[in-house]
């Protein structure tokens, strides 16, 4: 029986515009479960980034709760909230937002300072994820306008893991690189999963999604149906059948 | 007579603003002449003593009672200088006076001639003390107005939260039995206050209401009556219409030739056709109700709470709160189910009604409950069905129409409407379905 990170009831986020309230979330009761590899995926304007932001307490729901571990974080103030987002989560997206008057590896650690101290601790951690994403020492020390979209996006992710995040949220993060370095990004992100390390991935990708161990699909706001993949094999042909058959089933 | 006394107090107040401005306005400096006189007499009377700078203390002293009465009425000594025909300063009583004649001039000073033996010999300027204090009467005059400004403020206010009270509050009130009343739902009074000004404006609006409500129930009147008349007129047909068809077939069974037996069966096939016919025709009458539309859409359950106390209009129920989350209903439609339930039991039991609200699995259910003592079983299966009433009904009017509708309605918003006794009367379930679970 795998542990349960998070779970939401009835978790509902409306946005009022012009007066009108438009339902984006509605009454969505989800489990995540630890160590999985979950993607997210939907038409545009399904709901998929406002369920990613509330899950990730960036965005507060209009209606229901969420529960990380034991903590009800729908109830938290935003200080609480960053607080959580600092210690737990870990983000991705598709623009990667790193200063760029700091060398890579100072972007790295400034993350890093906010939640430890000690800074040899870091370091050696940061040389440790840099190694694993296969950047070497030399792209540390450059500036953020001096290395490739796909080096950037790799440095997103050693920045997303440099606190140990109980949870990775990732955001289209191969939406901005081609198809090779999108690859990379993707093997990374395969590869700390396997390490165990959780996370959420919101695409609308099928190459991407077919990392996944479990696939949800939403729609209208509402999870429409979920497909469970197992663990990722690279060159399984039948498991992108079995997704391609989930969507087609979903009306993708 | 209240609106006189307002129209008056704003009047008096600003007739109190114009006074402040007309009074800060007029008062101008003004000396005390006599006592401007008097130092200029005591200058001429010690001009030598002034000129030969021979013992000024006597001389001050002297000047020590020739006092002013200021803006505020407060005496206070008078500041000069004295000086002599070639402009020379013979005496002050204190520093930064005008000292020359020009300053005294662009000070609007008081500058008089000392004369000895007839002839002009110097100058006594008085310092005119007036442009100092005016900062502070400038200060007192804008507290003033401030203030007036303040009550006029809260007077003003005030009297827009009776505007609000009596124009908008009743508007409002209307605006939502206008929706009821367009909505079909004529069995909500509209509760009124006949002190209001709009008091007898709103009670014909509720006339409106009970006349169409009148003309609405003959109306379902007539039509059951047509529903009779189609029931027992396609009974009556379909009598006759078997007998032929039964005769038709003994006579085919009988037949002795092939165009004989044909003749015989197209009797029977017309036979059976006619029955159709009368059978669409009876059933043709129930479906009027579909012109009823329903368009149910996303909403949040707190909404349910304001339904429920829109509904409960003699207030007999206590409104839970509803536990939150987004429901699939159509807002007036569900209104109107509530409308009816409460109305039922307004009309027939007349008791507390007790409302709780849960949710659970994909259902949000609203139950209501009064201690009527419910109907008896046999009943309640079929209270539900078009112009069925229950044997309580008497002379309670109504149309047995309310359940059926209410019915359709939950049906059409995929919801249900459920009877059953409770323990202290009927319990009426309305359930509505969750978004998102479809």
């Amino acid at each position: 029986m795998k542990k349960v990170i998070y779970k939401t009831e009835n978790l509902s986020k409306s946005f009022s515009s012009g007066g009108r309230l438009q339902h984006v979330l509605k009454n969505i009761d989800l489990e995540l479960y630890q160590g999985d590899f979950t993607v997210i995926m939907g038409a545009s304007g399904a709901g998929k980034s406002t369920l990613l932001y509330a899950l990730s307490g960036m965005d507060v729901p209009s209606l229901g709760t969420i529960t990380f571990g034991k903590q009800v974080i729908s109830d938290l103030s935003q200080d609480g909230l960053s607080v959580f987002r600092r210690e737990h989560c870990g983000f991705v997206f598709q623009q990667i937002y790193l200063i760029d008057s700091m060398s890579v590896l100072d972007n790295v650690l400034c993350a890093g300072l906010l939640v430890c101290r000690d800074k040899k601790a870091l370091l050696r951690r940061a040389r440790e994820l840099f190694q694993a994403v296969g950047v070497n020492e030399e792209t540390q020390r450059k500036f953020p306008t001096q290395i490739s979209g796909g080096e950037a996006q790799r440095v997103g992710i050693v920045r997303a893991l440099i606190n140990a995040p109980d949870i990775l949220f990732a955001d289209e993060p191969t939406g901005a690189l081609n198809s090779q370095t999108g690859l990379d990004v993707l093997n990374t992100l395969t590869k700390f999963n396997e390490q165990g390390q959780s996370v959420v991935m919101v695409t609308h990708d099928m190459r991407s999604a077919c990392r996944g161990n479990r696939i949800l699909y939403l729609k209208d706001g509402a999870i429409l149906g979920e497909c469970s993949l197992g663990r990722y094999v690279h060159g399984d042909e039948k498991r992108h059948e079995k997704l391609s058959a989930f969507l087609t089933e979903m009306g993708w | 007579m209240k609106k006189r006394r307002f129209v008056f107090a704003i009047l008096l107040i600003f007739l109190l603003e114009a006074a402040v401005v007309f009074m800060e306005g007029r008062e101008e400096a003004s000396q005390d002449a006599v006592a401007v006189n008097k130092i200029v007499k005591i200058v001429e009377n010690n001009w030598e003593s002034l000129k030969g700078h021979s013992d000024s203390s006597g001389f001050v002293s002297d000047f020590d009672y020739v006092l002013n009465r200021n803006h505020n009425g407060d005496l206070e000594p008078f500041d000069y200088v004295v000086i002599d025909d070639k402009g020379k300063v013979l005496f002050k009583t204190r520093d930064r006076l005008s000292e020359t004649i020009s300053q005294a001039v662009s000070h609007r000073d008081t500058i008089l001639d000392v004369e000895q033996s007839g002839a002009a010999v110097g100058k006594v300027m008085i310092y005119n003390s007036w442009e100092e204090n005016l900062v502070t009467r400038k200060r007192r005059a804008i507290l003033c107005l401030l203030l007036l400004l303040l009550i006029q403020a809260v007077c003003l206010a005030g009297y827009a939260a009776c505007l609000y009270g009596t124009l908008v509050k009743p508007f409002r009130k209307l605006e939502g039995f206008a929706e009821r009343i367009a909505g079909g739902n004529l069995d909500i009074p509209l509760e009124m206050d006949r002190q209001n000004l709009f008091g007898a404006f709103t009670e014909s609006f509720d006339i409106m209401r009970t006349e169409l409500k009148k003309a609405r129930l003959a109306e379902a009147e007539a039509n059951a009556e047509k529903k009779e008349l189609v029931a027992k007129l396609s009974h009556d047909i379909k009598t006759p219409v078997a007998s032929i068809k039964a005769a038709s077939e003994v006579g085919f069974a009988l037949a002795e030739s092939e165009r004989m037996r044909e003749n015989y069966t197209q009797i029977i096939q017309k036979a059976d056709q006619i029955n159709s016919l009368v059978t669409n025709l009876f059933t043709a009458t129930l479906e009027e109700l579909q012109e009823l539309t329903v368009m149910p859409g996303d909403m949040e359950s707190s909404e349910i709470k304001m339904l429920l106390e829109n509904a409960d209009y003699l207030h007999q129920a206590e409104i839970p709160d509803i536990p939150p989350c987004l429901v699939w209903a159509d807002r007036l439609r569900l209104q109107q189910v509530f409308d009816n339930i409460f109305a039922n039991s307004y009309k027939y039991a007349d008791t507390a009604i007790q409302v709780q609200a849960e949710k659970s699995g994909g259902w949000l259910t609203v139950e209501l409950e009064d201690a009527g003592g419910g109907m008896p079983k046999e009943e309640i299966f079929f209270i539900k069905e078009k112009f069925r009433r229950g044997s309580n009904a008497g002379a309670v009017d109504g149309a047995g129409l309310g359940l059926f509708i209410s019915d359709y309605f939950m049906e059409a918003m995929k919801g249900t409407l459920t009877l059953e006794n409770g323990e202290q009367g009927l319990k009426v379930r309305v359930s509505v379905p969750l978004s998102g679970g479809m």
